[in-house]
């Protein structure tokens, strides 16, 4: 059977790797990436999907071979469009090189400028990774983090599965349906992708070594002995309670303090890293401390306090403007749920089907846990840890809107448990002992999750890919701009920096001298922004920036932007290049460079009234 | 203080000066950015975490790889905050920390012995380094 496995998982690296010479970037269709890939890609997706249960559900046991089909398909889902693509995807991924390249040019940060800077984690240690490289800026990193993180996340993750089972093939069952269902892409060059890394060794560490095999729970029998019916019920919880899991493998003192204190250390790594992940994590470790599940009673009161000390010392700045707005919306789920759902099924009709599909793909990974759940009740095991680390990200969810992301960051930080829940239904017992059937009906829906994955991942790709041409474009643009002369930062006032205009906000500039600018978008999603473009009024989009007579401004509209605008508000390309047109032949602006991918313009003063 | 030294302290110190030379004279070598990433992303952490000697390489690389990155972030944070900004600083800081870790015994551990050995069985309860490769110790009984 070994010799079966690797020859399918060679068969179906090799398809991919030829498929990859046929993805055409500037072929993609508002399905996104799988309007482009060749039927090779599916091929060698399906190989590998065979070819890992083959070797999951063989006599013998080869944690090596599997090993190395979870790392291949991490390189298929999450490597492809890394490989084909030059360039970082996601806007915001560009930003944070931004971020990046203002430390190592300024030395120093500025939390009044920017709120990133107020958790500045992620991009200090890339700052010192990107200069003592010797590298010029954190493209490359930008490039190459989904795939990274993607890897990077294996670990942990391996680690919390062997704590959760006894079977060793189901760790690697678990571990496949993670990645078959992934599809957030949070996993970018970002402070969260990092900031989920440590968040799940933190869970690992405390679920490999600090787990609690049972709790006695005398005080709870005591107190449900003196009620009629309770105690019964009371027997069956505490049941539960203490019998899902493995025990942790035996540790000296040394050891745990050894291990404890590098929970501490990547507590204080995760707060001053991310503003959100350190509550999810505190959420769960919670959970786990109240079930009794967790030997590190201390642990939630080490997060709060560091979450309280960053917020009141660090986060000041941040705090200080924004505390009105985020105690605002605490509590108000409908609205949160409105920005994350309703909010967004809005575009063209193709993007509408996408939009909807990863709606109906993230509640069926959830009704699939959940069945998962439910199967194992029916054996009388309840996966208390996994359940708690499922259900405990909803808890983060009435506090805030996180600009229309908390539902979506619930998934993602629920779906480590969900990997091991849904294996779990096709393999309540052991992965050994289930019937063909369910063999059947787990290589299926696995073949089913991983098309929806590419379909729901990269259906945006159109707008998240950037092209050569916008890059040269955007690097002549900071070159033209860097000769005028500019008064220091710390003396500049915001009215006095240049003013770029944006046909949208998707666009790769920021990446450098970001805080040497400011930004108008006059194609917003929201409102009546793209109204503006649409009729072609500049003389409205210029007032509505309010920009004045000698402001010293310049236009970009780019592929991307106009990808964004056509997928997401259905305004055709046409209307941002009639637009681009209108403004130059009304001598408001005039050419400054033009490739097949970007127009620049400058604004001309005393032209603008 | 005892200072052990074999082949893998060897293999740290070895890889601690080459990314020392490399960040602080950065002579134009090809491959040597790579070099100095993969050095900073893996040493400090290794150079603290086999001190728990989990025999476990999953367990090892996953904490060598967190403790590394978080390294990074804490002196890169210190360095911004303090104002005294330097890239090439910090890197040299990492590598002092992976000096320091691999000569001394930064979390001090009770077995000595490796544990496929017997004296280390009895030191060291854990699992053996095929076991743990396996699944971390409960493989082997679930396969008979």
């Amino acid at each position: 059977m070994t010799g079966v496995s690797v020859f399918i998982l060679l068969a179906g690296l090799s398809a991919w790797v030829f498929s990859l010479r046929a993805i055409n970037l500037r072929a993609l269709d508002d399905l996104g990436l799988v309007s482009t890939l060749p039927p090779s890609t599916f091929i060698g997706l399906i190989a590998l999907t065979v070819g890992f249960f083959l070797t999951l559900f063989a006599r013998r046991y080869n944690p090596t071979l599997l090993l190395l089909y979870v790392g291949s398909l991490i390189l298929m889902l999450y490597g492809t469009i890394v490989l084909v693509a030059d360039l970082p995807r996601i806007e915001a991924g560009w930003r944070h090189i931004g971020y990046i390249e203002f430390i190592t040019r300024n030395r120093e940060i500025d939390p009044l400028l920017n709120a990133y800077f107020n958790w500045p984690g992620f991009f200090a240690g890339s700052a010192l990774l990107v200069e003592a490289a010797g590298q010029e800026n954190a493209l490359w990193l930008g490039r190459w983090a989904p795939l990274v993180f993607d890897l990077l996340y294996l670990g942990p993750l391996l680690l919390i599965y062997r704590a959760l089972s006894d079977d060793p093939r189901l760790v690697w069952a678990a571990a496949w349906f993670y990645f078959v269902a992934a599809w957030v892409t949070q996993d970018y060059f970002s402070p969260q992708g990092f900031a989920l890394f440590i968040h799940l060794t933190i869970l690992a560490v405390v679920l490999r070594w600090f787990l609690l095999p049972g709790h006695d729970f005398t005080g709870l029998r005591r107190q449900a002995a003196r009620w009629r019916g309770a105690s019964r019920l009371t027997d069956v919880l505490v049941k539960w309670l203490t019998v899902s899991g493995p025990p942790p493998p035996p540790t000296t003192a040394a050891q745990r303090a050894g291990l404890a204190a590098i929970v501490v250390l990547l507590c204080a790594v995760v707060v001053s890293s991310h503003q959100l992940t350190p509550f999810f994590t505190l959420f769960i470790v919670i959970g786990l401390v109240v079930l009794g599940r967790c030997r590190l009673g201390g642990l939630p009161i080490l997060l709060c306090v560091l979450l309280g000390a960053w917020a009141a010392f660090m986060a000041f700045a941040f705090m200080q403007g924004h505390i009105d707005g985020l105690l605002e919306n605490i509590g108000k789920v409908d609205s949160i749920m409105r920005d994350g759902v309703s909010d967004r099924l809005h575009g063209s009709s193709e993007h509408l089907f996408i939009t909807r599909l990863r709606v109906a793909f993230t509640l069926f990974v959830f009704l699939l846990a959940t069945a998962g759940i439910l199967r194992r009740i029916r054996r009388g095991r309840l996966d208390v840890t996994a359940v708690v680390m499922m259900v405990a990200p909803f808890a983060v969810l009435p506090l805030q809107t996180y600009g229309g992301e908390m539902t979506l960051r619930v998934y993602f930080f629920a779906l480590p448990a969900m990997g091991y829940l849904m294996a779990r239904f096709f393999f309540p017992d052991s992965v050994r002992a289930a019937s063909r059937p369910m063999r059947a009906a787990a290589v299926g829906m696995s073949l089913c999750l991983m098309l929806g994955l590419l379909l729901v991942r990269y259906g945006n790709e159109r707008m998240d890919s950037y092209t050569g041409e916008e890059y040269e474009a955007m690097v002549y643009f900071h070159e033209a701009t860097s000769t005028r002369p500019q008064a220091p930062r710390s003396t500049a006032r915001q009215d006095d920096l240049p003013l770029v205009l944006l046909a949208s906000w998707n666009v790769p500039l920021r990446f450098e001298r970001d805080e040497r600018f400011r930004y108008h978008v006059i194609g917003s999603l929201r409102g009546d922004g793209f109204t503006y473009l649409q009729d072609g009024d500049v003389a409205g989009a210029l007032r509505a920036a309010r920009l004045d007579a000698e402001t010293e401004a310049y236009f970009i509209s780019t592929r991307s932007q106009k990808a964004q605008l056509d997928l997401m508000a259905g305004l055709p390309p046409a209307a941002v290049e009639q637009f681009t047109q209108a403004m130059v032949t009304s001598g408001v602006a005039v050419p400054m460079f033009h490739n097949r991918d970007a127009t620049i313009l400058r604004l001309v003063p005393g032209a603008v009234h | 203080l005892r200072v052990e030294v074999g082949y893998r302290e060897v293999a740290l110190l070895l890889l601690a000066e080459v990314a020392g030379v490399l960040i602080l004279a950065s002579p134009d070598v090809p491959g040597a950015g790579l070099v100095v990433i993969g050095f900073l992303v893996t040493c400090p952490g290794w150079a603290i975490v086999r001190h728990l000697r989990l025999y476990d390489p999953i367990a090892e690389l996953t904490l060598a790889v967190a403790v590394s990155l978080a390294l990074n972030v804490l002196v890169g944070q210190f360095l911004v905050y303090m104002g005294a900004w330097s890239g090439r600083i910090g890197a040299a800081v990492l590598v002092a920390v992976t000096v320091t870790g691999t000569l001394f015994p930064v979390i001090p551990a009770t077995a000595d012995a490796a544990p496929d050995s017997e004296a280390g069985r009895e030191a060291h309860p854990g699992p053996t380094p095929d076991e743990a490769l396996a699944d971390g110790g409960r493989a082997r009984s679930l396969a008979s």
